[in-house]
């Protein structure tokens, strides 16, 4: 929209010209100063104030042409702004290697004192003009956090502004002006008075007369710019003299503003329009930051702690990213588990097992994070984690397999953190499927959470229930969403509920550049004999054999871990003595049983990862390959 | 001795904060542009960086948000330069990923203080 110029603009757009002048002036002063002395290297820097001092003259007559046409000077700001910077920067630089020329320092100060007028000019312009542009940008800010956000027009309306005169008609004629602007006018005819109105009343502005009967209005105002509640609030000078000193003294010490008497009516309601606008600007600014903050803890709150700071910053600052309520996307959902958990809690006080699942979720939630994934859920000792959402991730099936392989290759370090505190080691499983699911705030009143419902929830989980330690399985979805060359070891076909077909799935070992992820040989999963071989075993009662012995069939093996047929009937925990018959007490070995499986097969862990009847296996099952 | 990459496209701005640093003890590496910046900021792992925000060919929030996305300078702290703190500025660097937000013209002072925070985050870590 255009408004032509204004006689306040005109005003400031002098000041501007003027100040550049200044600079202009100093610098050349400057110049010849250090071409007397032959400073060439000085000579040099004070000519880019100069340039400097010269391109600020020529942006004042853009912006007057600008402000005259009714358009924005917003454009130039950030050049208006560099070039102040460039001869505020330059004449610090000389300040500092001049320090022992008193002529080249007073001009370097005339220059400093010129650029801070400048750029106090330029404010204040900036807040007459362009309000409009900075409404909309915060406004539309704000209202994405939906806060209430006060209109530019009500800057003035029942903002409270102090009048300190001791003079009544005065007092009475301002005030009527101020009135006409919907602000509300508190009175103090004293300095006392201003002090206990200022304690007694939230005052926006204040408008002081420099002859005060009591304290002098100078002291008044440093002494409420020294009090730091107060410290922050505009000051107007109204003063019965002009007087060039006794103004530069107030602004030094804190004024907004100066202004002389006879008050002109409309300057004064510019000014004080402007200050007031600049408060509501402030107070917008820190109520945006409370509610921001506000926005934080909510955010938090309903995510968890599981959010990286990364993605807890873009769905902050980006509307897009983030959308609440239930929302159809496509994801890719990672779940793991630790092998036989119950069994090992069972071994543990409750204490320890919550040391060990805490060292666990923290090692893999940084793992998860760093792969963009989130940490939806801990279900027990399982994790539950989207890759996709909440933010949206082209990658998301690529983020879930290298998330894996790295959780796998991490196993050793919380397995060293493990033994070293007098946990046992543990295995984990982690199955993966990629597939359209419903991604959303979910739970009632009390307790919300972001999460994730749909079919392909549960072949995740299903997936994940057909690993072994140490494995990632993925489903083929997730594979044919991949970017990057997933390696795998062989594929299998599983069965799901409500599915007719059997579902393709992928034993994964690695997965190419740019990850680059390969899992080490140990962490093979049971592999099968050719021929099951053939042992003794013994149930161990407490440091006694019992007396049972019966055959069993290793059927296959995986380092420590043996697949066991039995014709015994054992407990879980329940350790054993084995012993290949061929080869005699050489192969006795002890093991501990893990659990059965649905065949009833059992699982069971060597308790020492070496001795000979493992070696002897190993053996019968290089002969086969 | 912290390393600061300063980036920023005006060659007497540059020259001249440049020199304003160096005197306050910083090893002060330059750049003109987004891309180099990025180049830059990969080659030498400067301690911090200035980013101007208004660069010719990549942006400073385009740069901001790649230094970001990079697994070698995400951890560098950025501290975005622009015109005006008023305009929603200082959410886009945020938005962008940088650590800190500083107006121009640069008061030295207060960028210093910025400047300090951030390097004694990053060596606290």
């Amino acid at each position: 929209m255009a408004h032509p110029i204004t006689k306040n603009q005109q005003d400031l757009c002098s000041a501007l010209r003027s100040s550049a002048e200044l600079i202009i002036r100093h610098a050349s002063e400057l110049i010849r100063l250090f071409t007397d002395n032959q400073q060439r290297e000085h000579k040099e820097d004070a000519e880019r104030i100069l340039e400097a001092g010269r391109d600020l003259d020529v942006f004042v007559t853009d912006m007057q042409e600008l402000l005259q046409k009714g358009e924005s000077f917003a454009p130039l700001r950030h050049d208006i702004r560099n070039t102040v910077g460039l001869v505020s920067g330059y004449a610090e630089i000389l300040e500092d290697e001049v320090a022992h020329q008193p002529k080249s320092l007073a001009e370097l100060r005339a220059i400093q004192k010129a650029t801070g007028r400048f750029l106090s000019s330029l404010d204040e312009l900036s807040a007459l003009v362009s309000d409009e542009e900075q409404a909309s940008s915060v406004d539309e800010l704000i209202s994405t956090l939906s806060t209430t956000a006060r209109s530019r027009t009500e800057a003035t309306l029942g903002r409270k502004v102090l009048l300190v005169d001791d003079n009544d008609s005065n007092r009475e004629l301002v005030g009527l002006q101020l009135n006409r602007l919907g602000i509300e006018v508190a009175e103090a005819r004293t300095g006392h008075e201003a002090l206990s109105a200022l304690a007694a009343k939230s005052i926006d502005l204040v408008l002081l007369d420099l002859m005060l009967p009591d304290i002098n209005g100078y002291d008044l105002l440093k002494r409420i710019k020294r009090d730091k509640n107060w410290r922050h609030l505009a000051i107007i000078i109204i003063s019965g003299v002009k007087d060039e000193q006794s103004a530069l003294r107030c602004l030094e010490a804190g004024a907004s503003d100066y202004i002389v008497k006879p008050v002109n009516a409309t300057l004064l309601r510019a000014r004080v329009t402007a200050l007031l606008e600049r408060k509501v600007w402030e107070d917008k600014e820190s109520a945006y930051l409370s509610n921001l903050e506000a926005s934080y803890d909510f955010i938090r709150k309903v995510f968890g702690r599981y959010l990286s700071n990364d993605v807890m910053q873009r769905l902050l600052y980006d509307g897009d990213g983030l959308t609440l309520g239930g929302e159809r996307r496509e994801v890719t959902i990672l779940l793991a588990d630790i092998r036989s958990f119950s069994v090992i809690s069972q071994q543990l006080s409750p204490e320890d097992c919550v040391r060990l699942l805490n060292n666990y979720f923290a090692v893999m939630t940084d793992i998860i994070m760093s792969y963009q994934g989130t940490v939806d859920e801990f279900i027990g000792d399982g994790i539950l984690a989207i890759f996709g959402a909440p933010l949206s991730d082209a990658l998301h099936s690529d983020h879930a397999v290298a998330c894996a392989l790295a959780m796998q290759q991490a196993m050793p370090h919380v397995n060293e953190y493990n033994v070293a505190s007098g946990l046992p080691a543990i295995d984990i499983g982690i199955g993966i499927n990629t597939g359209p699911v419903v991604v959303g705030n979910v739970g009632s009143e009390l307790r919300t959470k972001y999460g994730v419902v749909g079919h392909h929830v549960n072949i995740a989980s299903r997936i994940e229930s057909c690993t072994v330690g140490g494995q990632v399985l993925a489903s083929a979805d997730t594979l044919a969403k991949m970017q990057a060359t997933p390696h795998w070891r062989k594929t299998l076909e599983v069965n799901v509920k409500g599915s007719t077909e059997p579902l393709q799935i992928y034993d994964l070992t690695g997965i190419g550049v740019p990850f680059d992820i390969i899992l080490p040989e140990r962490d093979v999963p049971m592999e099968f004999l050719a021929e099951p071989v053939a042992l003794s075993v013994r149930l161990m009662q407490g440091e006694r054999l019992s007396q049972s012995v019966g055959v069993g069939y290793v059927i296959a093996l995986n380092g420590r871990e043996l697949l066991l047929e039995l014709d015994l009937s054992l407990s879980a925990l329940e350790e054993v003595q084995l012993m290949l018959p061929d080869e005699g007490e050489d192969s006795l070995a002890y093991a501990r049983v893990m659990g059965v499986d649905e065949a009833s097969r059992y699982h069971v862990t060597l308790t020492s990862s070496v001795g000979r009847l493992r070696n002897l296996l190993e053996q019968r099952l290089s002969r086969k390959s | 001795m912290s390393t600061i990459l300063l980036v920023e496209d005006n060659e007497m701005n540059r020259d001249m904060l440049r020199r304003r640093l160096e005197k306050r003890g910083f090893k002060v590496l330059t750049a003109e542009d987004g891309a180099q910046a990025l180049h830059t900021a990969k080659g030498h792992a400067p301690d911090l960086i200035l980013l101007d925000m208004s660069l010719p060919l990549v942006d400073g929030w385009t740069a901001a948000a790649e230094l970001k996305a990079d697994e070698s300078t995400r951890s560098i702290p950025v501290i975005a330069l622009t015109a005006h703190a008023m305009d929603g500025d200082r959410q886009k660097a945020m938005s962008a990923g940088c650590d800190d937000y500083d107006t121009k013209p640069v008061d030295l002072q207060r960028l210093l203080v910025k400047i300090a925070a951030l390097l004694e985050k990053e060596s606290g870590q």
